[in-house]
């Protein structure tokens, strides 16, 4: 009697279900040409961040944009989409709030959780002379959970002397703003004072998570 | 895996007190809704097929002395997308027209927001932004001839690039009610969290 084959273990090719047969192929290409250099074939679990960064308010100027990056560890590949952008510029009419409305869609392969990715958001404002200055700096972890869901950033800036608030739009920048913002350890020496908010909608989806044992 | 949406209501609030509005109402998917051959460069490999119409052209609507700041299209949607990959989910993309002081169509407003993956009904308030011009004196003229900047495609709306160069004022807000259904999304892997009633997707 013949002996059976035995079937391939996940951590194979991943061609051991026939519904996600073209996908496991296609990563397993990628995992060929470099995308996932840990090993040939092993498959990353994937997350995609379908949303909007939807308003500013309670800044202290009207006419503001926002300039966005999503940051991530090491372990983390950003598949398809634009990884870094910026709003148009916005004076709104109706109501207090700066409304951006600016759609955001990313997915991301990962071989582990170090390194959860980042939304840093910079608003920035305009006035009437065209002149740009700095309103708000905001960090927030993109949600972990799978769903729809509304983050409010709350957003801080650089307190300066007395002399550097009178002159000058904006008051002082950060030379760094990825390293000071994200990073937990780089604040102590730092004095900020309180700026807007910002209201995103961010919609998540996970794939194969439960496959590496994660739970969200 | 494929996603319906139906979508019996939407309305419209506006900032400033305008007669009547009426809505070209293009539904569009952003361009990639299709596989991702190669990071950072989505091609249309293979276009989702969409079943019902993409794009629609509502009535006009004026307020009225029941309702002084809300306009109402009740407008239906029903469109039915598939694909292989979530990236490049699909959006609404709306613009709004109404007549300016001398009589001409000019464009009201555009706004987009993406359809709801999780299953269930949910509500969306989309605000809607015009496009203007940097230099004051082609404001001024644009007002007096009513050719107002427009966008020569709505779609853009729809896509993040581009738009760091834009300046808009934002000026009222639709409002959209979605019913969405998914079907494979467990299937292929994927999980979308619980619905608004409370689903548990397993």
């Amino acid at each position: 009697m013949r002996k059976r084959r035995p079937r391939m273990r996940s951590g194979g090719a991943g061609r051991e279900r026939r519904a996600g047969g073209i996908l496991g192929g296609i990563l397993e290409i990628l995992g060929n040409f470099g995308v996932n250099p840990a090993g040939f074939g092993v498959p990353m679990a994937e997350l995609h961040l379908i949303g909007q960064i939807e308003s500013g308010c309670g800044f202290s100027e009207r006419r503001l944009f926002c300039k966005w990056g999503l940051h991530a560890g090491a372990g983390w590949t950003l598949l398809a989409g634009a990884g870094a952008g910026q709003t148009h510029l916005d004076e709104p009419q109706a109501g207090e709030a700066a409304q951006w409305g600016h759609p955001l869609d990313l997915h991301l392969g990962t071989r582990g959780l170090q390194g959860w990715p980042r939304l840093l958001l910079e608003v920035w404002h305009v006035d009437t002379w065209g002149r740009r200055g700095l309103a708000g700096y905001g960090v927030c972890a993109v949600p972990s959970a799978p769903g729809c869901h509304r983050v409010t950033v709350v957003t801080w800036r650089p307190r300066g002397t007395r002399r550097q608030r009178l002159l000058g739009p904006g008051g002082p920048e950060l030379r760094d703003p990825l390293g000071t913002a994200t990073a937990a350890t780089e604040r102590f020496r730092l004095r900020t004072e309180s700026a807007g908010t910002v209201r995103l909608r961010l919609g998540v989806v996970a794939r194969h998570m439960a496959r590496f044992g994660v739970a969200l | 895996m494929t996603s319906t949406a139906n979508s019996p209501l939407s309305t419209a609030r506006t900032g400033s007190p305008r007669r009547y509005q009426h809505c070209p109402h293009p539904v569009t998917l952003s361009p990639p809704l299709s596989l991702s051959p190669a990071p950072g460069s989505p091609s249309p490999a293979h276009p989702g097929s969409p079943q019902g119409l993409e794009e629609g052209i509502s009535q006009i609507t004026s307020k009225s002395s029941v309702s002084p700041t809300t306009l109402v299209w009740n407008f239906p949607i029903d469109i039915t997308f598939k694909s292989t990959n979530p990236f490049g989910w699909p959006q609404i993309v709306l613009s709004v027209y109404g007549p300016d002081f001398f009589g001409h169509d000019v464009v009201r407003g555009y706004g987009a927001v993406h359809v709801p993956f999780v299953p269930g009904r949910h509500k969306r308030t989309i605000a809607m932004f015009v496009p203007e011009s940097t230099s004051r004196l082609q404001q001024l003229t644009s007002w007096f001839t009513g050719r107002r900047p427009e966008f020569t495609d709505p779609r853009v709306v729809a896509r993040g690039e581009g738009r760091e160069v834009t300046r808009v004022r934002s000026q009222g807000f639709v409002t959209v009610t979605f019913n969405v259904m998914t079907k494979d999304l467990h299937k292929l892997g994927y999980d979308v969290g619980q619905g608004p009633q409370g689903l548990h997707q397993a």
